[in-house]
């Protein structure tokens, strides 16, 4: 832990007395997070590990693990999400990172418009946007295609076909998500002190060879950083396909998140909901670890 | 000036397009919240301002939306302000103050920064059942207020407070409330600021959590409103543009005017995080 204690903390005036204002201070977030957060934490490990006979709780161990391995939605949504993260996530951080090597350039024309017209899709609602693009992507009369079929290609089924409905959530994903990790990119970017560069340009290295020896080694912990809160976003996946595909077509783009919703609150089905959440935690536990520990093997190399 | 490079004007072109990507769908909104349904998806599309503006406000106040644009506005006020003064109150006791058990406190914050939703909400649901928070506002910020990256954030900032502050307080007679109130609070404004928009635009586009807590119409929030008109079997499209500009215009203003505060508060989780 840091040390943060600058100036003397007060003592109370008696000595011997203990000083009740931080614990008085802290009392509702410790009130609050004991209930709503640490008590229902516990509680759903205990419901995953039950079931439920007639209103009462029946200890089961991991059967209802043991269902999930047997149950093909459960399994399409896993792969779903999974198929999502491995594409979009390095897609999208790879746009994010052109974009923001660019607007870092001090020649760069229009930069701080740039910036902040990549940023404003990042602050509209995730049903939101995604009303307007299941419009924007509707087969017949929307203007995508529209624009599709006036460069003289066929219509493409955005929503309606399994493959192409993961490439039009992926889409929109990465619309809504570029211009943040851009905003992040940057100003780690703007952190690498530019001398290296100058250093580097003297030594008669080239665009690609400044990117590969400087920027990314130097980048790598906001790299890491976006890399995680992209994951977590991709694991955590609902917002935009309730609204875009409602997880059709033929649960082409259902997503763990749907999933879970859909057998805890529509089912009610508390104890397998919670088996399911508990393995969406644990993908979100241990893929943020491995990142965190590529980093560290990285840095110290 | 250093002339931009051929492959700088090439990536010149293709950041424009990107641009341009980015705002067209802001720029469709606006126009086809004008719009009868017909011409929304009309083929060839329509590029102009549309008539029926007052139309597609007449059937969005029919079908509740003004209702759930004020339960919105009151559950994001509300939880923002709320999630600043507990977060506040609690990081400033981590950061300036020596106590037994502080350790374990923060220790406690930093284990449950990363909890994700998923590993709470099945009890959430039944304990608020149980509360009888099911289907009122108050099941949606009392969740929100537990948060353990506002408390962090918040300590953060209290990190850089100079204390002697609060020492000349004290020395002048004022009570540690009102040393936090009138001295602490005021020197971390900047903080409190990129929190309170964060945690405003979090509640303000939050779904999830809202859709399984709310079920009645009069409760809704824009987005839950939103997805049920969306879902709808024949939605009036021009209407349901127009509930989305809605819901999109507040944060849209605020973001033009207080830009960088929307930039600092995702920075924030970034350097800090």
């Amino acid at each position: 832990m840091i040390q943060t204690h600058p100036a003397t903390p007060p003592q109370s005036r008696r000595a011997g007395r203990i000083n009740l204002t931080p614990y008085l201070f802290l009392a509702p977030v410790l009130i609050l997070m004991a209930v709503f957060l640490l008590y229902p934490m516990v509680q759903s490990v205990l419901l995953s590990f039950q079931r439920n006979v007639a209103g009462d709780a029946q200890w089961v161990g991991i059967a209802q693990y043991r269902r999930l391995f047997g149950d093909s939605i459960f399994l399409t949504s896993l792969t779903n999400t999974l198929i999502f993260l491995v594409i979009q996530v390095p897609v999208m951080l790879a746009c994010a990172l052109f974009v923001a090597v660019h607007l870092n350039k001090k020649n760069f024309p229009l930069r701080g418009l740039f910036r902040s017209v990549y940023f404003l899709p990042s602050i509209m609602g995730l049903v939101a946007a995604g009303v307007l693009f299941r419009l924007l992507f509707n087969e017949d009369l929307g203007l995508i295609n529209y624009a599709v079929r006036s460069i003289g290609l066929p219509n493409v089924p955005w929503i309606n076909q399994p493959g192409w409905a993961k490439i039009t959530v992926m889409l929109v994903m990465t619309w809504k998500s570029v211009g943040f990790a851009a905003v992040i990119f940057l100003a780690g970017l703007q952190a690498i002190p530019e001398e290296l560069y100058e250093a580097a340009e003297l030594d008669g290295a080239k665009g690609w060879q400044i990117i590969r020896n400087i920027t990314l080694p130097l980048l790598k912990p906001t790299l890491i950083f976006t890399t995680v809160i992209s994951t977590i976003g991709v694991l955590n996946m609902f917002d935009e396909v309730v609204v875009l595909t409602g997880g059709g077509p033929a649960n082409a783009t259902i997503t763990m998140g749907l999933y879970l919703y859909r057998t805890a609150f529509q089912n009610l089905d508390f104890n397998y909901g919670a088996a399911v959440a508990w393995v969406m935690v644990l993908l979100v536990a241990a893929l943020s670890a491995v990142q965190f520990l590529l980093a560290r093997e990285g840095s110290e190399g | 000036m250093k002339r931009l490079s051929p492959a700088d004007a090439a990536a010149f072109v293709i950041i424009v397009l990107g641009a341009l990507a980015a705002l067209f769908p802001f720029y469709w909104m606006f126009a086809s919240s004008t719009r009868a349904t017909n011409d929304v998806l009309a083929i060839p599309p329509k590029w102009n301002i549309g008539q029926a503006l007052a139309d597609n406000y007449a059937y969005l106040v029919e079908h509740g939306l003004l209702r759930a644009a004020f339960n919105s506005t009151y559950i994001t006020l509300i939880t923002c302000s709320l999630t600043l003064i507990l977060a506040a109150l609690a990081g400033y006791a981590l950061a300036c103050f020596k106590f037994r058990g502080q350790g374990a406190v923060f220790l406690l914050i930093l284990v449950t920064l990363f909890v994700p939703m998923q590993a709470t909400v099945i009890p959430l649901f039944r304990l608020l059942a149980r509360l009888n928070l099911l289907n009122s506002p108050w099941g949606v910020i009392i969740p929100a207020l537990a948060s353990p990256f506002a408390i962090f954030y918040m300590r953060q900032a209290f990190q850089k407070y100079p204390q002697e502050l609060s020492e000349a307080g004290r020395i002048d007679g004022a009570s540690e409330l009102q040393v936090f109130w009138q001295i602490a609070l005021p020197a971390v404004r900047p903080s409190l600021a990129a929190l309170g928009v964060f945690v405003l635009l979090g509640q303000w586009n939050a779904f999830f959590w809202p859709l399984v807590v709310l079920n009645t119409p009069d409760q809704y929030t824009l987005p839950v409103a939103l997805n049920v008109l969306n879902a709808g079997n024949a939605p009036e499209y021009g209407a349901l543009i127009l509930g989305v500009a809605l819901a999109t215009l507040p944060i849209l203003v605020f973001y033009l005017f207080g830009q960088r505060l929307f930039t600092s508060g995702a920075l924030g989780g970034a350097v800090k995080g």
